[in-house]
């Protein structure tokens, strides 16, 4: 018997395509698999988890004094005292700029082996075999951990299937206070500021128009907005775009920015390293624009454009204006 | 105050793809190139944060690197920089270790050089890209653990840090002692200064082996049983669309991605 949990992260009140996946992934590995959600007070989210396919979803209730956004020392505090009342042998999380912080702080409390930012997870023989990107996507490590050893693993966004809802069957949703004590909570939270770009959420949008060190400047990033405008799409970019200060980095895009998975991924004038290719190798049809035909990113595209963008973006943002207002 | 800062060399990122290849025996990526190793580019972030508190307070700051084979231009650059000392512990066995022993074998060095104010390390290494030694160190010292700064600030025995989150950014408080990962967002390291390298090249490093440390390292070794290899193949079946000029090129791209239905 082993007990697979999927930790749904803090403060995200919907089930997407994501938590699906993941969820169908430790369906796949192990015989009892929850799901595990922080309950805000005033709010009965359990309600929009309960036609997952699971056998149980655990909502974890926080004293409202640590406010919305909870702090780290909080989170790890209460899923560490989780795992041990519940026996978990496997927890799995989506990576991200939030279990980044938590998951290796957990798995070193509970001497747990911990595999970050996984594509593939699999049972093989008696061992769970992980496979990561490692040298920023250059290579691919397979660890192996044996049966008996506790286990985190994050996992990037886009692996796994999505999984059926089965709405014919009642989760359980049991309620739990973890223990937390007062000298757990170390670092506060003074403050949390939001603001949401204009268009569609970038990790969730259908269509992504990134741009790179290739554009040279700020200004061609408004070229890119007005297409993405037309096209329905979000704004992306590269580092190197990002750490120019041409764009917010809030916009990045890679292994140390967003994870985006769109049905087509614009790329212009960027060149393709493993690094940003790890944000966006989920995209179903990636497009790329570079003026050097031997571009790394060609190598993941599956059309290309060898040209100045200067010429080829104004061109085909017109030609698709044109299209898309057609019907 | 006193600061330290970790700091590990790494293969150059900006190594070609097609540079990286598998050394069987030890299970570990080089390069096929001889090309240098460079400083995490992330750990250079945190040499620049470092460096900018000791810009408006008193500091000292102490760069403590793990490892084998260091070279030694290499290692020298936070000094070069404007960082005070530098701690190399070396020797083979601390040849591609596991993040656990990572941590635990600077947590013994740590307590050796002294404990610090202050410990400020990059969100992760290029190369196993973990990001996992920080967290575990502020754990094994039981550390105040500030993650992913963009800014520092500090007043008295507070600091306070500014976190990079998707969308936006956190403020986040605690009292010193604490241990701080800094991201790329804190902005550009800077270059070393002519007086720094004068300094750094009169400067010896401190050096710890493994027997100067009281460390077990095949302690935590329960967690993995093997590590595998391989480098990932990438397609190539990119169809490139071809105008008489580039314009006629950007037409004909939004027509064929209009006929396959993706836009
Ligand atoms: C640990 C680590 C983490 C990283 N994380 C990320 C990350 O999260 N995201 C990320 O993006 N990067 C990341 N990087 C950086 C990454 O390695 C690359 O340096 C970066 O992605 C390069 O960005 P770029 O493609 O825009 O620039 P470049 O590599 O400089 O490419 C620019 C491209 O523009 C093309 N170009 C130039 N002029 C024109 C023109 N007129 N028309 C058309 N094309 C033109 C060029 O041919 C070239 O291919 C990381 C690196 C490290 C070491």
């Amino acid at each position: 018997m082993s007990h697979t949990a999927v930790i749904i992260e803090q403060g995200h009140h919907n089930v997407d395509e994501t938590t699906q996946q993941i969820l169908s992934l430790a369906n796949s590995l192990g015989d009892e698999t929850s799901i595990v959600i922080f309950q805000p007070d005033n709010a009965n989210l359990s309600e929009k988890f309960t036609n997952l396919n699971c056998d149980q979803i655990y909502a974890l209730k926080i004293d409202s004094v640590h406010g919305t956004t909870l702090p780290d020392d909080i989170v790890i505090s209460s899923l560490e005292w989780f795992c041990k009342d519940k026996n978990v042998d496997l927890i799995l999380i989506t990576k991200s700029a939030w279990s980044l912080n938590i998951a290796p702080r957990l798995a070193f409390r509970n001497k747990a082996a911990y595999a970050h930012d996984c594509i593939d997870i699999k049972i093989q023989g008696n061992n769970l075999s992980c496979v990561r990107p490692v040298y920023g996507g250059n290579a691919l490590a397979q660890i192996s951990i044996p049966a008996d050893t506790p286990k985190v693993a994050t996992v990037r966004a886009g692996v796994g299937q999505i999984s059926e809802k089965v709405s014919n069957k009642i989760v359980p949703v049991i309620e739990l206070e973890p223990e937390i004590k007062a000298k757990d909570l170390r670092v506060k939270i003074l403050k949390t500021v939001t603001e949401a770009p204009e268009g569609p959420d970038l990790s969730k949008a259908e269509i992504v128009v990134a741009g790179g060190r290739g554009l040279g400047g700020p200004e061609p990033f408004e070229k890119l907005r007005e297409l993405a405008r037309v096209l329905g799409g979000a704004v992306g970019a590269s580092r190197a775009a990002c750490d120019a200060g041409w764009i917010d980095h809030n916009f990045q895009i890679g292994l140390t920015g967003k994870t985006v998975t769109p049905n087509v991924y614009l790329s212009f004038g960027i060149s393709g390293a493993s690094q940003h290719m790890a944000g966006c190798s989920g995209s179903r049809n990636i497009v790329s624009i570079n003026s050097d035909k031997n571009a790394n990113i060609f190598k993941d595209s599956k059309y290309g454009v060898v040209g100045d963008w200067n010429i080829v973006l104004p061109a085909f943002t017109a030609a698709a204006r044109e299209l898309v207002n057609e019907n | 105050m006193n600061i330290i800062v970790c700091a590990k060399q790494v293969l150059d990122p900006e190594t070609p793809v097609s540079g990286f290849v598998i050394n069987e025996e030890s299970v570990l990526i080089e390069s096929r190139l001889g090309n240098p190793p460079v400083l995490n580019g992330f750990d250079e972030n945190a040499v620049e944060a470092a460096l900018r508190i000791k810009d408006a307070n008193n500091a000292e700051i102490t760069v403590v690197s793990i490892g084998n084979n260091f070279v030694m231009d290499v290692m020298k650059k936070p000094i070069s920089m404007g960082a005070d000392n530098l701690v190399l512990v070396q020797g083979p066995e601390f040849e591609n270790l596991d993040p656990i022993s990572t941590a635990r074998a600077l947590y013994e060095s740590i307590k050796q050089i002294g404990l610090p104010d202050l410990i400020i390390c990059g969100r992760q290494a290029s190369d196993w890209d973990n990001s996992q030694v920080p967290l575990i160190l502020a754990e094994l010292l039981d550390y105040n653990c500030l993650t992913l700064a963009q800014g520092i600030t500090l007043e008295a025995n507070t600091i306070k840090v500014e976190r990079v989150i998707p969308d936006g950014y956190q403020i986040l408080e605690s009292s010193l002692p604490a241990l701080v990962t800094v991201s790329n967002e804190l902005g550009e390291p800077r270059y070393p200064t002519l007086r720094g390298i004068m300094s750094a090249s009169k400067k010896d490093p401190q050096i710890f082996s493994y027997n100067d440390l009281d460390v077990n390292l095949d302690q935590d070794k329960n967690s993995f049983t093997e590590t595998k290899l391989s480098i990932p193949e990438r397609e190539q079946d990119c169809e490139f669309i071809q105008g008489v000029d580039d314009e006629e090129s950007g037409r004909l791209l939004a027509m064929k991605l209009r006929e396959d239905g993706l836009i």
